[in-house]
């Protein structure tokens, strides 16, 4: 993993007001994109559209029209912060004309770099007067996006616009001095304090890109300008009586030819932010190209910017960049993202390439886990992350998941009446009607929202007609109840306090975090209120950000030093405490088995938290180790670092057709007061089938399938093994579990979207999931005391026979040792592996090395998620 | 173990020779319809691997490691042994070669890939993943 940098960012505030994103209608024109953002008193606008929204297209609104409707008053509009992502005629848009005739009134702005903007390095100087205008005006139109399928007249209109856009640029930097915004040219330095400040509210972090990559990208700029100049007069040279519009055509086509952009410069450019708190952040990223930057020399740097971003996730929002296209992203950079639920498309609707066919597709085959938005189809669209999904965007027209090609289908305009949205009014407006005694008049919002007027936290949880409870301070008051707050959400109080395990007396326990990055994840408030608990005797607390070692000696040099722990719980995801990833096949093991280790999906490597408890360095753990990943979601990690004590009170289990070893567990699974209920088996029981009555019991067993791409579902099969059935989604958990899971499930610990083997083959960052997207952490969110299971591919087989099978034993020594342990699962898990370990060591392992790798593999993978304790 | 190499391994050597003799398509479109042979991955390099990562690539423990565990006295941990061989009298597996060919499999309808062993004989498929 990359070290965090230290970055720009405006740590999110205590209480985050909720932010609408609106995606202005950009018309029929190709391109074009226009964001407003509103958070409170705050506004952001970046990217002004096309020239032509200044007045509007025909049939469609203008920019300032849709302005009007979202502000709900005329003209002018103050902004707080105006942003130009980079130099593109679509982006630009009518900005300058929206300054000049004083339409918006910006704070702020923050615009790219006009020299490095166009390309004017020191080593080129091709836009001069010494060039006609012919042949500064293609030079222009070929700085552009390809724009070659326009008409004949509209290609010539545009190629005649283009000379204009760079000095209309200067002209509206010039115009922003004189009436008095605070300008940041950007070149890759971090956001003035003062504007920093600003940001606040909205938690937007500047990210990138850097100073070196924008120099790069301005490098090639300048290369596309002089080669430009260059093939324009020479085809001149032999035929002056071509058309500038054939003229553009030939030297784009050839471009298409050797797989080339001209765009790619600028594109790589875009000023990049994360925006709002985590669990309903969006990405927004102009049009830089993730998947193939394009720009000679700058891969590097874009990766860089790419692992940045996914640090900084996961995000619900992502506004797909460079306008759809396939080198924009692709399905690995939506992982990294953290798979956001709500997409959205900025285009017109006269493209036959944009949204790109493949990235059509490849968002059309997550379409049951998105909702996506498009403006060449669905108009001007407000986005709400912090509501629920199928409250949070609102459409003109149109309908979302219309993944249609304009290719394929160019659509047609004003088959529904668009409707103009208006952004809800500021959430309250704090009224003194008369001195001393105040009384406050909240208009509340008609969506759910979480305020604090006067020191009092009012809870809007019903849409419809407004209806609220009050909450009090916690201070003297009644305990905050952190459940209460929607999924992501942080809660909204003005303390917090955090009892550890519920106040139970636990054995003197080394947690372990990192306080800096946890604050960042969760909050700082929350942060602190978890340290402070995690930190009281008997306990020991090492914190990570003061370490100079790495993560796993740290934490042996605590164990060795004190040696009344009993055990570890690691206290954040991968990103605050990183998992260390084992090669669980000896060198002479792995060259045994050959080619079986790649049919394997981890070729046997796999996220184990085991070496934290390993004092000797003998890859075996003398400690239980446990892991209560934040999730960037404070309601889950301080819910698991409150569970409760696992009291059986019933059971509840499913396994697969084939894997019928699974009852031999079920009927270990006996005890007072727990009703000797079946094992669930999946050939004919699917998810719609869990009971309210069963899905409450502390007890619960999955055998069944998992995927490393969707962690929300687990599968079982028919019969035949014709098809995979949805046997239990993320939508059965219950919503408050006190108690145990274990799971043999593939992949069904796994809390980031990569695999082991995806980070230690191509390095990168990890990208955390949300409850939303695990059944494990939605489990934890529930208030579970565990759920143990595997980083990986988990092995097993039909058979019964203990000893043929390659999982039994080790889920048999779990469910045993659970009640001779006090239900305590970290330790249970830790006695299992160790019983596992032994049973492996009596046999004859190395007359079947496969299953002897199988075998090490499922040793390895199971963590415990949760307290454990 | 250090018996254990690619090339004389009596059960590698094996499952090569089956793997020569049985066309594993046929077989998994004869006994499994609906599901297809999955392209293995590509083979990692392993050294240097992971010098970005924070903790790096760790070992795992061994067959070796094991038995040192449970035999060693001076390493013992009664308490975890005591547990570990209650209810366990006999470990037989590993006592019996089984050739196989191990593919991974999809489902062509789509879905996550599964690990499965084909007899040498071509007789039987066992998905063992999951």
């Amino acid at each position: 993993m990359r070290p965090r940098e230290e970055r720009t960012e405006t740590t999110a505030d205590e209480t985050v007001s909720p932010i609408t994103y609106c995606f202005l209608d950009v018309g029929s024109q190709k391109y074009g994109e226009c964001t407003l953002i509103r958070c409170g008193d705050l506004s952001v606008l970046i990217d002004g559209s096309h020239e032509a929204d200044f007045e509007g297209q025909e049939g469609y609104r203008s920019v300032p029209e849709q302005l009007e409707d979202l502000f709900d008053h005329p003209p002018p509009f103050d902004i707080s912060l105006l942003i130009v992502t980079h130099c593109h005629a679509d982006h630009i848009g009518c900005l300058p004309a929206l300054v000049a005739e004083g339409v918006i009134r910006p704070q702020w702005a923050l615009v790219t770099d006009p020299r490095w903007g166009f390309g004017r390095t020191d080593e080129d100087d091709s836009y001069s007067d010494q060039r006609d205008d012919r042949v500064r005006a293609l030079t222009a139109a070929l700085r552009e996006e390809d724009v070659s399928d326009l008409s004949d007249a509209d290609l010539e209109r545009f190629i005649a616009d283009a000379m204009s856009v760079e000095s209309k640029y200067q002209s509206f930097i010039t115009k922003l001095e004189s009436l008095g915004p605070q300008l940041v040219l950007y070149k890759g330095q971090a956001l003035p304090s003062k504007l920093a400040e600003l940001l606040r509210p909205a938690s937007m972090t500047l990210l990138g890109p850097t100073r070196n990559q924008l120099e790069l990208a301005a490098k090639q700029i300048a290369t596309t300008n002089t080669t430009s100049v260059e093939e324009i007069s020479d085809s001149l040279r032999q035929d002056a009586g071509l058309s500038n519009a054939d003229l553009y055509r030939a030297i784009v086509s050839k471009d298409a030819d050797s797989g080339q952009g001209r765009g790619h410069g600028m594109n790589c450019q875009s000023i990049t932010f994360a925006v709002g708190p985590p669990g309903s952040r969006a990405l927004l990223a102009g049009d830089m190209q993730f998947a193939e930057p394009g720009v000679s020399g700058a891969d590097t740097e874009v990766q860089n910017l790419r692992a940045k971003v996914a640090s900084h996730g996961p995000y619900k929002l992502f506004k797909t960049t460079h306008h759809t296209s396939h080198n924009g992203q692709d399905d690995d950079f939506l992982t990294e993202l953290g798979d956001p639920a709500i997409i959205v498309h900025s285009g017109g609707l006269n493209d036959k390439n944009h949204p790109y066919p493949s990235v059509l597709k490849l968002l059309k085959s997550r379409s049951k886990n998105i909702k996506f938005a498009r403006t060449d189809r669905n108009g001007l669209i407000r986005i709400d992350p912090h509501l629920p999904l199928a409250q949070a965007i609102t459409k003109s027209t149109g309908r979302l998941n219309d993944f249609t090609d304009n290719a394929q289908d160019p659509g047609e305009k004003g088959l529904e009446s668009p409707l103009p949205i208006a952004t809800p009014a500021p959430p309250y407006h704090p009224v003194q009607v008369a001195a001393g005694a105040q009384v406050v008049i909240v208009n509340l919002p008609n969506h759910p929202c979480d305020l604090q007027v006067a020191g009092v936290d009012i809870v809007v949880r019903n849409t419809g007609p407004a209806t609220g409870t009050t909450r009090f301070p916690a201070a003297g008051g009644e305990k905050p109840d952190y459940r209460n707050t929607g999924p992501g959400q942080r809660p909204q109080k003005s303390s917090v306090d955090v009892s550890l395990a519920s106040g139970r007396t636990l054995r003197p326990l080394l947690f372990v975090t990192d306080s800096r990055k946890l604050a960042e994840n969760i909050g700082g408030r929350e942060a602190r209120a978890a340290i402070d608990a995690m930190s009281q005797p008997p306990h020991t607390f090492c914190d990570l950000s003061l370490a100079k070692g790495n993560a796993v000696d740290e934490v042996r040099h605590a164990l060795r030093t004190n040696v009344r722990i009993v055990g570890v719980v690691l206290a954040g995801g991968y990103d605050i405490v990183p998992s260390p990833i084992v090669d669980v096949l000896p060198p002479k093991l792995r060259q045994a088995i050959g080619p079986v280790a790649n049919a394997d999906q981890d070729q046997f490597l796999v996220w184990s938290d085991e070496p934290f408890g390993d004092l000797n360095n003998d890859q075996l753990s003398e400690r239980p180790v446990s892991r209560i990943p934040d999730a960037r979601d404070a309601t889950l990690f301080l819910t698991a670092l409150e569970a409760k004590s696992v009291r059986p009170n019933g059971k509840f289990g499913i396994r697969n057709f084939h894997r019928p070893f699974a009852e031999n567990i079920w009927g270990i699974l006996n005890f007072p007061n727990v009703s000797n209920n079946a094992i669930k088996v999946s050939e004919t029981f699917v998810h719609g089938e869990v009971e309210q009555q069963e899905i409450g019991s502390s007890l619960q067993y999955f055998m069944l399938h998992g995927s490393s791409n969707d962690a929300t579902l687990f599968t079982g099969e028919d019969s035949q093994l014709t098809t995979f059935t949805p046997a239990f989604k993320v939508q059965n958990v219950p919503p408050k579990f006190d108690g145990v899971v274990f799971s043999g499930c593939c992949f069904g610990a796994l809390t980031v979207a990569q695999k082991a083997i995806d980070v230690s083959a191509n390095g990168g960052v990890v990208a955390p999931r949300s409850p939303d997207k695990s059944i494990a952490l939605s489990y934890l969110k529930a208030g579970a005391n565990a759920f143990v299971g595997v980083t990986g591919a988990h092995y097993s087989g039909p058979d019964i026979d203990p000893d043929a099978n390659l999982a039994s034993h080790l889920h048999m020594e779990f469910w045993k040792a659970l009640p001779q342990l006090e239900f305590t699962p970290s330790v249970a898990l830790f006695w299992a592996k160790q019983a596992f370990g032994n049973i492996i060591a009596r046999s004859g392992a190395e007359n079947d090395p496969i299953s002897l790798a199988r075998r090490l593999k499922n040793r390895s993978q199971f963590v415990c998620l949760g307290l454990g304790w | 173990m250090s018996s254990l190499t690619k090339s004389n391994h009596p059960k590698i050597k094996a499952a090569a020779k089956a793997a020569r003799r049985i066309d594993v398509s046929k077989i998994i479109a004869k006994q499994l319809p609906g599901w297809q042979l999955a392209e293995t991955s590509v083979p990692v390099d392993l050294t240097g691997m992971m010098a970005s990562y924070d903790n790096g690539v760790m070992l795992g423990v061994t067959l070796e490691d094991l038995r040192k565990r449970v035999f060693d006295s001076q390493n013992h941990d009664s308490r975890a042994n005591e547990h570990a061989d209650a209810g366990v009298e006999t470990v037989v597996f590993g006592g019996k070669q089984i050739k196989t060919v191990t593919v991974r499999i999809q489902p062509k309808s789509g879905g996550p890939t599964k690990v499965a062993d084909i007899s040498a004989d071509g007789k039987t498929i066992k998905v063992v993943q999951g």
